[in-house]
C-alpha cells in the first residue's frame, strides 16, 4: 500500500499566517496598556496642576485681608469626586492588566505623592477655613493583606455614601516610598488593613457601622 | 495574565490556525471542488436499506431510491426483525424489484453484513431508511470510485425537515460539514462514511470482513479501517442526501454522545495511526488537533463556568459587608474596557461569518437572512455551548464507563 501524503506546504503557510494574526492582537494588547497607562499619567499630571493651583488659592486666603474660604471649599467638594474616578480607574487598571507596563509603577508613585500633598494641603485647609470635610487615611497592601479586599468593598461604599466631605486617601504600601513609610511609623502603624480618621489610627479591618460612627459620630 | 488567559489564548491559536487551514485548502481549490469526476462507465450498484421500526418513513426512502437517475440498479431492504408493520410495507416494493430481506433483530451492522452476502455488484450504497437521495446523487458519486486506490465516496448530507430550534441549529451545522468534508476528502483524512448515502467498494469491504458489529458507530468505524488500510475516501460535495435530525435537546444529545463516544472508541481502536506519518493528515494533524479541541471544549465550558461563580461570590461578599451597592453601569466606549480579547472577539465574529458564508456557497443554499437568521444566530452563539455539554458528557460517560448501546 502506498503511504498517505502529508500536506506539509499548507501547514507551514498557514502557520505563517496564523503566528501574523495572533502577533497582531497580542501586539494590539500591548499597544493598548500603553495608551491606558498614557491615559492615567496625563489624568495624575491634570490633578497635580489643579491641586498647585489650589495651593496657590489657600496662600492667597490665609494672605489676603479678608478671608474668603467659600470658593476654595466649593473647589475641594468639586475636586473629591475627580480624584475617586481616578483611583477607581487606577484599581481598574491594574486588577484587569494583561501585560506588565513599567510607566504603570511610576504613574502608581506619582500618584502616591500627590495623594499626599493633597492630604496636606487638605489639612492646612482645614484648619484654616473650618471645612467640614473628614479625611480618611487608608494602608494597604495587594500582595499578603486579606481583609484588605473587604476594607477596599467598605471604604468604596463610604466613598458613595459621602460623596462630598469624604476624602480617603489610600497608600499602597508596596510602592517604595519613604514618605509612606514616614507615615505609618509615626502613626505606628503595625498590621494591615489601618485606617487613619482625623488624625487617629485603628488597625486591623473595620465594618461599615462602626466606620460609620468613627466619620460620622453624631449620627 | 493570569493563567486562564494563557488557556484562550492558546485556544485562540488553535482555532485560528484550524480556520486558516480549511479556509485555504478551500480558497485554493475553490474551482474543482464541484467539478465531480465523470465515470466512464457505470458500474453496477446495490442499495442496501436496513430498516428497524420505519413503517412510517421507509416509503419515501425506496420511492427516492427507485427514481434514482442511474441504470444498473438493485436495492436491496432489510427488515431487521421490526416490531412495526415495516415488512408489510416492504412488500408492497417487491413488485417493483426491490429484494427483501427479513431476519431477526440483530443491528445495522449485522444486517448490512448480511446484506452483503447477496451483493454481487462492483459497488454498494448504504442508505438508512429515514434518508432519501436526491436523483443525481449516485452518478455524481460513483465518478470517484474510477480512482484505483480509493474505497468509498461520502456524500453531501442535509436535513430534510427543519422544524425545531435544535433542528435549525443543526441545519448550519450539516451545510458547515458539507464544507468540512470535502477540506477533509481533499486532505484525505475523512474518518466517517456517513450512514445515509455512502458508496462504497464492494470487494474491498468484503475482504475486510464487512462493517464492524461491536461499534457503536459502524459508519465511523468502517472509514477509520479503510485509512488504516490506507485506501482513499472521496467526497461529493453536491451529492444531496437528505436525512432527519433530532427534534430536541434530549434526542440530539443522545445521538452525539452516541457518535462522540463512537469517536473515542476508534481513536483507542486505530491508535496507531496517531502520529504515525505512513497514514498521512489524519495521524499527524487532524486526530491529534481533535484532542486539543476537546480540551478547548472543556476550557470555554468550565473557565467562564468558573468566572461566573467567583463573580456571585464576589458579590455574595459585598453583600454581607455593605448590602446592596449602588449600582455603577459604565455604559458607553473607554479605552480602558478594551485589551486583546476585543481583538479576538472581532477576528472570531469575523470568522464565525466567513465559515458561514463559505458553508452556504459550498451547499449550493442562499443566506435567506430573513428565513433563516435564527438558524445563523442559534449556530453562531448557542451551539458552541451545546457542543461543550456533549463533549463533557461524552468523556464522562467513558470515564465512568456507561454501558454503551444505541
Amino acid at each position: 500500500m502506498v503511504n498517505k501524503k502529508i500536506s506539509w506546504s499548507f501547514y507551514a503557510i498557514t502557520l505563517i499566517i496564523t503566528i501574523i494574526v495572533f502577533t497582531s492582537g497580542i501586539y494590539f494588547g500591548v499597544l493598548l496598556s500603553k495608551v491606558k497607562v498614557g491615559e492615567l499619567q496625563s489624568s495624575v499630571s491634570d490633578m497635580e496642576k489643579i491641586r498647585i493651583e489650589q495651593e496657590l488659592n489657600l496662600l492667597l486666603v490665609n494672605y489676603l485681608p479678608n478671608k474668603t474660604c467659600d470658593i476654595i471649599s466649593y473647589e475641594v467638594e468639586e475636586m473629591i469626586p475627580q480624584i475617586n474616578e481616578l483611583a477607581r480607574e487606577l484599581t481598574y487598571y491594574e486588577e484587569t492588566k494583561k501585560f506588565e507596563e513599567t510607566h504603570y509603577i511610576e504613574t502608581k508613585r506619582e500618584y502616591m505623592i500627590n495623594q499626599i500633598k493633597y492630604w496636606l494641603y487638605l489639612e492646612r485647609l482645614k484648619s484654616s477655613c473650618n471645612l467640614n470635610i473628614t479625611t480618611l487615611i487608608y494602608f494597604y497592601s495587594n500582595k499578603d493583606c486579606d481583609l484588605c479586599k473587604d476594607q477596599g468593598i467598605v471604604l468604596d461604599y463610604m466613598k458613595n455614601r459621602h460623596k462630598n466631605n469624604l476624602m480617603i486617601f489610600a497608600f499602597d504600601k508596596d510602592i517604595e516610598l519613604n514618605s509612606i513609610k514616614i507615615i505609618m511609623k509615626s502613626y505606628g502603624v503595625e498590621e494591615l488593613p489601618s485606617i487613619i480618621i482625623d488624625g487617629k489610627l485603628y488597625q486591623g479591618f473595620i465594618d461599615k457601622d462602626s466606620l460609620e460612627n468613627l466619620i460620622n459620630p453624631s449620627s | 495574565m493570569n493563567v486562564f488567559d494563557i488557556v484562550y489564548l492558546f485556544a485562540y491559536f488553535i482555532i485560528l490556525y484550524c480556520s486558516v487551514l480549511w479556509f485555504s485548502v478551500f480558497l485554493v481549490h475553490r474551482n474543482t471542488i464541484f467539478n465531480n469526476p465523470k465515470a466512464k462507465i457505470y458500474p453496477s450498484l446495490t442499495v442496501l436499506v436496513p430498516a428497524y421500526n420505519e413503517a412510517g418513513r421507509i416509503g419515501k426512502c425506496l420511492d427516492s431510491l427507485l427514481s434514482l437517475d442511474y441504470p444498473k440498479l438493485n436495492i436491496i431492504a432489510i427488515n431487521d426483525g421490526s416490531t412495526d408493520n415495516t415488512l408489510e410495507v416492504l412488500k408492497k416494493y417487491e413488485k417493483k424489484g426491490v429484494k427483501i430481506i427479513n431476519k431477526k433483530n440483530s443491528g445495522k451492522a449485522d444486517s448490512l453484513n448480511h446484506a452483503l452476502k447477496h451483493v454481487n455488484t462492483e459497488l454498494f450504497m448504504c442508505m438508512d431508511a429515514d434518508s432519501y437521495p436526491s436523483p443525481d446523487s449516485v452518478k455524481k458519486m460513483v465518478g470517484y470510485m474510477e480512482g484505483e486506490n480509493v474505497a468509498g465516496v461520502s456524500p453531501a448530507l442535509k436535513i430534510d425537515e427543519v422544524n425545531t430550534f435544535m433542528q435549525k441549529i443543526q441545519w448550519v451545522e450539516y451545510i458547515f460539514s458539507i464544507f468540512l468534508r470535502k477540506v477533509f476528502s481533499i486532505f484525505q483524512c475523512q474518518y466517517v462514511l456517513p450512514g445515509p448515502g455512502s458508496i462504497y467498494r464492494t470487494k474491498i469491504i468484503k475482504d475486510l470482513g464487512g462493517f464492524d458489529k461491536e461499534s457503536i458507530t459502524e459508519d465511523m468505524e468502517i472509514a477509520f479501517r479503510l485509512q488504516s488500510k490506507k485506501y482513499d475516501i472521496e467526497n461529493s460535495i453536491d451529492a444531496y442526501v437528505y436525512t432527519e435530525a433530532p427534534q430536541s435537546f434530549r434526542g440530539l444529545f443522545k445521538q452525539r454522545v452516541r457518535w462522540y463516544r463512537g469517536y473515542l472508541h476508534n481513536v483507542r481502536k486505530y491508535l496507531h495511526l496517531i502520529g504515525n506519518p505512513e497514514y498521512g493528515n489524519l495521524g499527524v494533524f487532524l486526530i491529534p488537533i481533535n484532542f486539543i479541541w476537546v480540551f478547548i471544549l472543556f476550557a470555554f465550558f468550565f473557565i467562564p463556568l468558573y468566572t461566573v461563580a467567583s463573580n456571585l461570590m464576589g458579590f455574595l461578599n459585598v453583600f454581607s459587608l455593605v448590602g446592596i451597592p449602588p449600582i455603577n453601569l459604565f455604559l458607553g466606549f473607554d479605552i480602558m474596557y478594551v485589551d486583546f480579547y476585543s481583538f479576538f472577539l472581532a477576528a472570531f465574529i469575523t470568522l464565525a461569518v466567513a465559515t458561514i458564508m463559505v458553508s452556504l456557497k459550498s451547499s449550493n443554499e442562499k443566506i435567506e437572512f430573513k428565513k433563516r437568521y435564527l438558524f445563523y444566530i442559534g449556530y453562531m452563539f448557542i451551539y458552541p455551548l451545546l457542543f461543550s455539554i456533549f463533549w463533557i458528557s461524552t468523556v464522562f460517560y467513558e470515564i465512568f464507563g456507561a454501558e454503551k448501546k444505541w
